[in-house]
């Protein structure tokens, strides 16, 4: 039977991005008949982009915020003529949810035609969360914690969906050869996720301009105009402050992009533009891995220095690897790390050659390796055997005693399985 | 002021203010009217087109520097227009054609000022085929 299918991605901006591979699966479908996208009003762009969609609904996220707080007949009125006029009468035989919030838990089912299915978490008539997928749980309990997570969130939405995890072409499969300009994107989402100060910014722009011989484009958002003018001014650099589907454009041809922002780096990886990602506090860790040809910098004591910045540039954008002595001083500071697919699909991270790895992050990623074996065939409705979990409790990485705190209160069958080993080795 | 179409998905914004158009505060789209005309509909009657777009939401604002006149009007007026307690709303969803969110409006005293958890818990109980999409859309607002 021919399905229509709608996808609710009520996200920001970024997350809206990353559902371009499952969109992109489903409209390939022979089964589906049409495709049609849910987002917030605010991030319509980002919907736009989304492959394979036939429609896009925008509800109005402010408007309704607004509306009910005048009285609660006005919001419940317009959000029931918004939904009535998207499902038109008949409902929609599968949505899917990618969206972990309460508010789009409770809606995506009233967008659903008599007799059909849920993918994605959502909640029931009698209000039980209601998680069908073991990468769903996983989602709840581990969520985005950079110590405990080691998937990246994008996977354990399109694992639930399912979708295949490989074989998505991209936004822009046939993008010419990379000539075009650096892009830097200055500001993200957060102030807490920014790196350094302007002052520094500009100095790397110079400098990626003159060590490089490339033009830099600073990108942002209008609001944001003001403060790239001052920081390219001195290089005499680019400010765009462009729609999205410039900047796709801008990025499929541009030789690479350096940013501390989820939406461009997304967008970045969804055109096949290499990247340089400068995270600070929560956005590092595996979560907001965006896709290969992503080299992501994690910052430790502090973050990585002009210096670092030009000469991981060098590297990534131009495959000019720093010599050891450096990569060694660049490893004390910040922790480097090239996105990487995978044997079985799932995106990951791992040190690039260049980079000197201590024992200690040697460690970290073997306990990662072991996590995410350990998860993945948990995904996949296998219990850990008895040699797993030992190897699993053997790991003397930096993360592991959280993750095992964590694993001492999993509600999941890995979780499970892993008190009852611990408890029957306490008892012998 | 007759023709004004009700926006869907944006509370209309009834502008009080002696400068009107010219206030650099005035929200774009808003419906202006000086202070001295509202106090003139309290007396008397507040007109029939402002009262059919209660039901779709009106927000009624004046300048930050407003004084205690123009607070005073816009307060009672707001009273009138965008009304919190069940009796006001259970007139609003009949008005807005949805009767079962106005039956079970209706279970609570009328003076109180239902959340929407409180709709929500209340639309639970009512065994109407349109009571299961009104109650998701009522907790997934009190979510918002």
């Amino acid at each position: 039977m021919a399905e229509r299918i709608a996808i609710v991605t009520l996200q920001r901006l970024g997350d809206v991005l990353t559902a371009a591979r499952v969109t992109d699966a489903l409209a390939r479908r022979r089964s589906t008949a049409s495709l049609e996208v849910i987002h917030f009003d605010a991030t319509a762009q980002a919907a736009a982009l989304l492959p394979g969609v036939a429609r896009c609904h925008a509800l109005p996220f402010g408007g309704w915020r607004r509306l009910g707080r005048l009285h609660p007949v006005a919001a419940m009125r317009a959000s029931a003529e918004r939904i009535a006029t998207i499902v038109e009468g008949r409902g929609f035989d599968t949505v899917v949810n990618l969206s972990s919030t309460r508010f789009a838990c409770w809606l995506a089912p009233a967008l659903l035609a008599p007799g059909g299915r849920m993918r994605g978490p959502w909640i029931d008539d009698r209000g039980q969360y209601v998680a069908d997928h073991p990468a769903l749980h996983y989602l709840d309990e581990w969520g985005t914690d950079r110590r405990l997570c080691t998937f990246a969130h994008q996977d354990l939405y399109a694992a639930a969906v399912p979708v295949r995890l490989v074989g998505f072409p991209g936004l822009r499969p046939h993008a010419s050869r990379r000539t075009g300009p650096l892009v830097v994107h200055v500001h993200g989402s957060e102030r807490g996720k920014d790196w350094r100060t302007h002052d520094d910014w500009s100095a790397l722009v110079g400098e990626l301009q003159a060590r490089f011989g490339r033009p830099c484009v600073l990108v942002g958002a209008p609001a944001e105009a003001d403060a790239l003018a001052r920081i390219s001014r001195a290089a005499r650099a680019q400010v765009v402050t462009w729609p999205l589907s410039a900047c796709a454009d801008l990025l499929a041809e541009a030789t690479g992009l350096v940013s501390v922002d989820t939406v461009s780096i997304h967008l970045a990886a969804a055109v096949g533009c290499p990247s340089v990602v400068l995270r600070q506090g929560n956005a590092g860790g595996h979560a907001f891995v965006p896709g290969s040809h992503a080299l992501l910098v994690d910052a430790m004591s502090e973050p990585a220095s002009v210096a670092d910045v030009v000469a991981l540039c060098g590297a990534q954008f131009f495959g000019a690897t720093p010599d050891a002595a450096l990569a060694h001083a660049i490893a004390t500071r910040v922790r480097v790390r090239e996105a990487i697919v995978d044997e079985h699909g799932w995106l990951g991270m791992r040190a690039p050659p260049w980079v000197h790895v201590d024992a200690m992050a040697a460690e970290d990623a073997r306990c990662d390796e072991h996590w995410r074996e350990l998860w993945r065939r948990g995904f996949a409705g296998r219990v850990p055997d008895d040699r797993e979990i030992e190897r699993l409790l053997a790991g003397r990485g930096r993360d592991e005693e959280p993750r095992r705190a964590a694993l001492a209160t999993s509600a999941t069958l890995v979780g499970t399985r892993v008190r009852t080993t611990i408890a029957r080795r306490s008892a012998a | 002021m007759n023709t004004i179409v009700p926006r869907m998905d944006e509370p209309a914004v009834l502008w009080v203010g002696d400068d009107l158009q010219s206030h650099p505060e005035t929200p774009p789209q808003a419906i202006c009217i000086d202070a001295a005309s509202v106090a003139t509909w309290l007396a008397t009657e507040v007109p029939a087109w402002l009262l059919a777009m209660r039901s779709r939401g009106i927000a009624v604002m004046c300048p930050t520097e407003a004084g205690p006149a123009t607070r005073t009007v816009v307060r009672e007026l707001r009273a009138i227009v965008a009304p919190r307690h069940a009796a006001a709303l259970f007139e609003l969803a009949e008005e807005a054609d949805l009767p079962v969110l106005a039956i079970a409006i209706s279970q609570f005293p009328p003076s109180h000022t239902p959340s929407f958890a409180e709709i929500a818990a209340m639309l639970a109980q009512d065994s109407d085929p349109a009571a299961p999409t009104l109650t998701r859309l009522a907790w997934a607002l009190e979510h918002l």
